[in-house]
């Protein structure tokens, strides 16, 4: 009871870009390098002001670090698994660019896998606006390109 | 790389990692979404970040020949569709070969082809390499040059590996000669490195290469081969015992040897020569139990004598092999990634596949007689030269 208080008192508060305020426990903050460098440099009674994070990101980062402390390798695995399921492509960019933010280095070594294995099945265009990647082939350029690989292409659904 | 607008964007480092999981041909089929993408299937520090994934998914690479044909014909799968179809698994890049060729080897993705031919007394190797997942292949090496009145015809071993050292892959020939008198001269070990434009001559073999069905095996970098210390020059099979049998290790960094022993187990010499293979990224031991098993083994931990284990251990009955070379009918083909389901294929071109948890032996013909040949395969963009 006694270490639940003294966490309670020592927690640490996150502003969301959609204003949402969030507290978390040192554990919590530490394991995400961004808010442990800036822990150190504000003092900690200020609300620390997180760009690029909205409300949903932190609360899907903030259950995953207090889910994978599971107490079995399977169970961790299996938390794992659940944690990403029900997110869409959207979502799971969203989320990897807080992620990527923050600097969560578990979530950043789990997540891209699973955003590769929801890409496989994409076009070259859909990926260019995903990634928000502009096109710097000129049309002669990237029609030879295609040429040449041709042979990757038997078999592409269209998205 | 340009970024469309100011919407934030994922990290370069995160798209990098996003990519590294994709299979070969899907990042080919991308290297047209911008320049930097395409970049990248040439990038050495991302065909490595690459290769560490693809590594976890084993593929095998088949050779198949059906008896009449002369041209043999090379493809990949992996492990998985394999089993469920072995006749058909063709998923990447099909390599008609010509009989002179032969698979030597796969290593990171780069598979090793072998070509020989004889005329007059003089034998003459070389080897390309080829990547099938980028559908590239390299022209030929240099030729290797063996004088067939000293190395008989088929007495000439090689294997395929990479040394880590100093990343380059490299073919070793051992060339035998089961008749020298000095000890020196019985083997003649040479190394070509991918790119080189020569053989050059390394430290002899420290035991006589058993010539049957025994090229280097690649493991943990380096190459093994089975083999028969002290041998007496020109002595058969029949006249080797079982403390004479050793893995002969050359380490591909230092080029060096080492030997391991056999499982202190195998305690009488086997009627035929035993073989070793790679499986399950663990070496492997195959040999005949008095004529009547077919027994695995698989050294668990590689290069630590005492982590031999008894893989399986099978009756020729319980098999339905029959015949009076019941050992040499037998090629393993592949180990399954949870080690469960061993598949060989028998004289008759049948495949047997033997479940080790309850034992059971199921068989599948093919109509076609179909040979095959398995080497374990993983998918990468390493250049083949």
């Amino acid at each position: 009871m006694a270490e639940k208080a003294s966490e309670s008192s020592n927690s640490i508060s996150l502003n969301t870009v959609d204003g949402k305020i969030f507290k978390v426990s040192p554990t919590i903050a530490n394991q995400m390098q961004t808010i442990q460098s800036l822990i150190k440099a504000y003092d900690s009674s200020r609300v620390i002001s997180l760009p690029h994070v909205n409300a949903f990101h932190l609360s899907k980062i903030i259950e995953y670090l207090e889910g994978k402390s599971a107490t079995t390798v399977s169970a961790v695995k299996e938390f794992e698994a659940q944690f990403m399921k029900d997110l869409s492509l959207k979502q799971l960019k969203g989320l990897l660019i807080a992620v990527g933010y923050l600097k969560v280095n578990e979530l950043l070594e789990l997540m891209p896998k699973t955003v590769a294995k929801l890409i496989e099945n994409k076009s070259v265009e859909f990926l260019r606006k995903f990634f928000g990647i502009v096109n710097d082939f000129t049309p002669s350029e990237e029609a030879k390109i295609r040429e040449e690989i041709a042979w990757a292409f038997d078999g592409v659904d269209e998205d | 790389m340009k970024m469309a607008d100011a919407e934030p964007v994922l990290l370069n480092e995160v798209i990098v990692e996003i990519l590294s999981w994709l299979p070969v041909k899907l990042l080919v089929q991308f290297s047209c979404v911008c320049k930097y993408w395409k970049s990248l299937l040439s990038d050495p520090h991302f065909i490595k970040l690459h290769l560490q994934k693809s590594s976890k998914y084993a593929n095998l690479i088949l050779t198949l020949t059906t008896p009449s044909a002369r041209n043999r014909c090379v493809t990949s799968c992996s492990i998985g569709s394999f089993r469920q179809n072995p006749y058909i698994a063709s998923e990447h890049g099909h390599l008609l070969l010509n009989c002179k060729y032969k698979v030597l080897g796969s290593c990171n993705g780069l598979v090793c082809l072998i070509g020989s031919t004889h005329e007059d007394k003089i034998g003459q190797h070389w080897v390309r390499f080829w990547n099938p997942a980028i559908r590239l292949k390299s022209r030929k090496s240099p030729f290797l040059q063996v004088d067939l009145r000293v190395n008989e015809l088929g007495s000439t071993k090689f294997g395929f590996g990479y040394d880590k050292s100093s990343d380059t892959y490299k073919v070793v020939a051992v060339l035998c000669n089961r008749n020298a008198m000095e000890y020196s001269e019985r083997t003649q070990v040479k190394v070509y490195t991918m790119g080189d434009n020569c053989w050059r001559d390394i430290q002899s073999f420290p035991a006589f290469p058993i010539i049957f069905r025994n090229g280097g095996r690649f493991m943990n970098g380096t190459l093994n081969w089975l083999a028969i210390r002290n041998y007496a020059s020109g002595c058969d099979w029949d006249t080797v015992t079982i403390d004479q049998l050793v893995i002969v290790s050359l380490d591909l960094a230092n080029e060096t040897y080492t030997q391991l022993s056999l499982p202190v187990d195998l305690d009488e010499i086997p009627y035929v020569a035993p073989a070793i293979g790679v499986f399950g990224d663990c070496l492997c031991l195959f040999h005949d139990y008095q004529r009547t098993n077919f027994v695995v083994w698989q050294m668990k931990e590689f290069g630590v004598e005492n982590s031999w284990t008894r893989f399986v251990n099978i009756s020729y009955q319980h098999l339905r092999v029959g015949g009076r070379i019941k050992f040499f009918s037998l090629v393993p083909l592949c180990i399954s990634e949870n080690g469960d389901v061993l598949m060989m294929l028998n004289h008759n071109f049948e495949l047997i596949i033997y479940y080790r948890a309850d034992n059971r032996v199921e068989r599948a013909k093919y109509h076609n007689r179909v040979w095959i040949d398995t080497k374990e395969h993983v998918q990468s963009l390493i250049m083949p030269y």
